[in-house]
């Protein structure tokens, strides 16, 4: 039996799965595209009925003489308006932070469209008589890049506030909407009802993020902050097409996809710093294990034991990383970001391979020195990815607790080694005036605690006294002030 | 339903032959030749095809004439590749994808894979527990002898895609094989 038997062997397989497979069958991916000449019709019909409902009076259970009144009911009036209104009620909330993926998936629908029509309108309260503005946004859909669209033809999309771009305090993708730009956008289905559900398909889920609006010569309109990753696009075709590559499943990790992640931990004390920690997480495909690369705290302390550990994990989590990772491609770190004597707390180091190339990334978290929105996204996603994995997370804390039960027996060495240098300097049973004692802290770590000053200069050098006579158990000394 | 050309040729009807030639030929040309990589060869394997429908139906009666001719087809030049090769002459895209096939192969302990009917129904209960796509990249590469840039452009895909989704097949079926317990000692 030979190679050639197996591809005999494959033959007689069956007609249907044959013409499935018949060359000439072009296959492309599936775009919701309306029919233009469908489009258009339907913009007409519905575009009439729109002007027509813009006036139309809507009650419930209440005679209505004002023909201006969109909706009516016995909470709310609302009524369209072309100026702002002084004084009107505002609602605020902070905005939660969301990778891109999350923003492009949380939403109900991720349409592209275009914007046709902007209604700002006024909601009087019938208990208190206090207004508020909001705006309904009518959208022409173009693509359906997610989800299904329920309605019609065309999308009407309820915002919380009233749209001007000339004022200043708009949240960004209120102020960059204008009528005629197309852009893409994200929308939520209205699941509480009452006024809302009447007047609108859809609300924005912020707005800040909703919407990616494509201005004048091409340019991208857009939170930067929240979408790192469309730097430098220049069209909504290419900003789709990134889309569809951060919530496809397309392009799986190649067979030679390998990458680590190297997390150096130092802990940080008020002026006592303990030496790098250092975590090392390899996954290789050709492998199908990962190996974990022990602190170097314990190799140096214990010798060369390597606390190795190997697992199997699945493709999908192998294609979920390289999702991630690729996104680095193209992002420009300097590795020299790091000052000299920086007290960073993390650094994070990405390496990978794929397709015979080699990269690697390094991340310093430190409070002057600002990390990459892109790398930082692509950090957290791929933690949130090892952290689904259940060895991952059983054998962090499994370190974890070696790493404190290692570091406490260092601290009570620590402590008996302040012990006697007290006693050599200030003589049998005595000790400094500033000195208050020693705790081992929870996370093995020795506090020594000093008294309190406000004078700074005796306060170093108390530290610095301190730091001399444990000399190289300082490490795992932290200092806090007792009362 | 009985595919007319069939009806007609177990009739002896001589004009079916030729009806098929014309409507099948071209497909049977090219699958040829991507084994083969040889036009002359290519077509004499079209005419051994045809030759051999004549003489066969009856008493076969495929359901559908197109559907065997092309595996006659590709059976008389697969052979014909097995020939070639023996006497290190080359052969078409067939060639490339004769090598992949070197995945399946057992080691090097000189076990076997169990004979050809157990390994065919295996083959089948994989290629039908395949998704759609997948089982559609394999065939085109495996049946058809498409090359990767083709199977790309035909699905949609990037070629990286593509060879990745033959890669992991090819380890599937392999790893399915060793599940069913078709090793020989």
């Amino acid at each position: 039996m030979n190679k050639m038997d197996l591809l005999q062997d494959l033959n007689d397989i069956g007609e249907d799965m044959l013409r499935e497979a018949e060359p000439g069958q072009i296959r492309k991916k599936s775009r919701k595209w309306l029919p233009a000449a469908a489009v258009i019709v339907c913009a007409l019909l519905i575009g009439a009925i729109w002007m027509g409902n813009r006036t139309k009076q809507n009650t419930k259970g209440a005679e209505k003489a004002d023909t201006s009144i969109l909706y009516q009911d016995e909470r709310v009036t609302i009524r369209p308006i072309s100026e702002l209104i002084p004084n009107a009620v505002r609602s605020e909330a902070c905005l939660v932070w969301h990778s891109e993926r999350e923003l492009f998936e949380n939403c109900d629908v991720l349409l592209r469209a275009r914007l046709v029509d902007i209604q700002n309108i006024s909601i009087t309260y019938q208990m208190d008589g206090s207004v508020s503005q909001a705006c309904i946004l009518t959208l022409e859909p173009v693509t359906v890049i997610r989800g299904s669209l329920k309605q019609g033809d065309r999308i009407r999309l309820f915002t919380d506030r009233y749209v001007n771009s000339s004022l200043e305090d708009m949240n960004y993708s209120l102020r960059t909407a204008q009528i005629g730009r197309e852009g893409i956008v994200m929308l939520y289905e209205n699941r509480i009802g009452g006024y809302v559900a009447e007047l609108a398909d859809y609300s924005a889920g912020d707005n800040q993020r909703f919407a990616i609006w494509e201005g004048e010569t091409g340019k991208l309109l857009y939170d930067e902050q929240s979408f790192a990753g469309l730097a430098g696009l220049k069209s909504l075709d290419e900003a789709e097409d990134y889309i569809r590559f951060v919530l496809g499943d397309d392009d799986p990790a190649p067979a030679d996809f390998e990458f680590s992640v190297r997390f150096i931990y130092r802990d940080r004390g008020e002026k006592g710093v303990s030496p790098e920690q250092v975590s090392c997480w390899s996954f290789g495909s050709q492998s199908g294990v990962f190996s974990f690369e022990g602190s170097s705290y314990e190799t140096k302390e214990y010798g060369e034991e390597n606390l190795s550990a190997w697992f199997s994990f699945g493709q999908d989590f192998l294609d979920q990383a390289y999702r991630c990772i690729r996104r680095l491609d193209d992002l420009t770190v300097s590795e020299d970001v790091r000052p000299d004597g920086s007290k960073s707390t993390v650094t994070v180091e990405i390496s990978w391979r794929a397709d015979r190339k080699e990269k690697k990334q390094r991340w310093y978290q430190n409070d002057s020195v600002p990390m990459d929105p892109l790398l930082q996204q692509t950090v957290t996603e791929l933690r949130n990815e090892l952290d689904k994995l259940p060895s991952m997370r059983e054998w962090d804390a499994k370190l974890s607790k070696i790493a404190v039960v290692r570091r406490t027996e260092r601290a009570q060495l620590a402590a008996a080694v302040l012990q006697e240098a007290f006693e050599k300097k200030y003589g049998p049973g005595n000790t400094p005036e500033y000195f208050r004692g020693t705790v081992i802290e929870e996370s093995g770590h020795l506090s020594v605690i000093l008294a309190p000053t406000k004078n700074g200069s005796e306060h170093a050098r108390q530290i610095r006294e301190i730091q001399n006579l444990l000399g190289e158990y300082a490490d795992v000394v932290l200092f806090t002030l007792g009362e | 339903m009985q595919d007319p050309l069939v009806n007609r040729l177990k009739e002896r009807d001589e004009d079916a032959l030729a009806e098929a030639k014309e409507l099948y030929g071209a497909g049977l040309r090219a699958l040829a030749f991507r084994i083969l990589g040889n036009r002359e060869d290519a077509e004499e394997v079209e005419n051994d095809a045809c030759r051999e429908a004549w003489e066969s139906i009856p008493p076969a009666e495929p359901a559908s004439l197109k559907s065997w001719l092309m595996m006659a087809a590709r059976r008389r030049a697969l052979d014909r590749l097995d020939a070639k090769l023996a006497l290190k002459r080359g052969g078409g895209e067939a060639e490339a994808a004769l090598d992949e096939m070197e995945d399946l192969l057992p080691g090097e302990d000189g076990r076997q894979w169990a004979g050809e009917i157990a390994r065919k129904e295996a083959i089948r209960r994989f290629l039908t527990a395949l998704p759609a796509q997948k089982r559609r990249i394999f065939l085109k590469r495996y049946w058809y002898f498409l090359s990767i840039r083709e199977i790309a452009a035909e699905e949609g895909l990037s070629e990286s895609h593509v060879k990745t989704v033959l890669h992991r097949s090819r380890k599937s079926l392999k790893d399915q094989l060793i599940r069913e317990d078709l090793w020989n000692e």
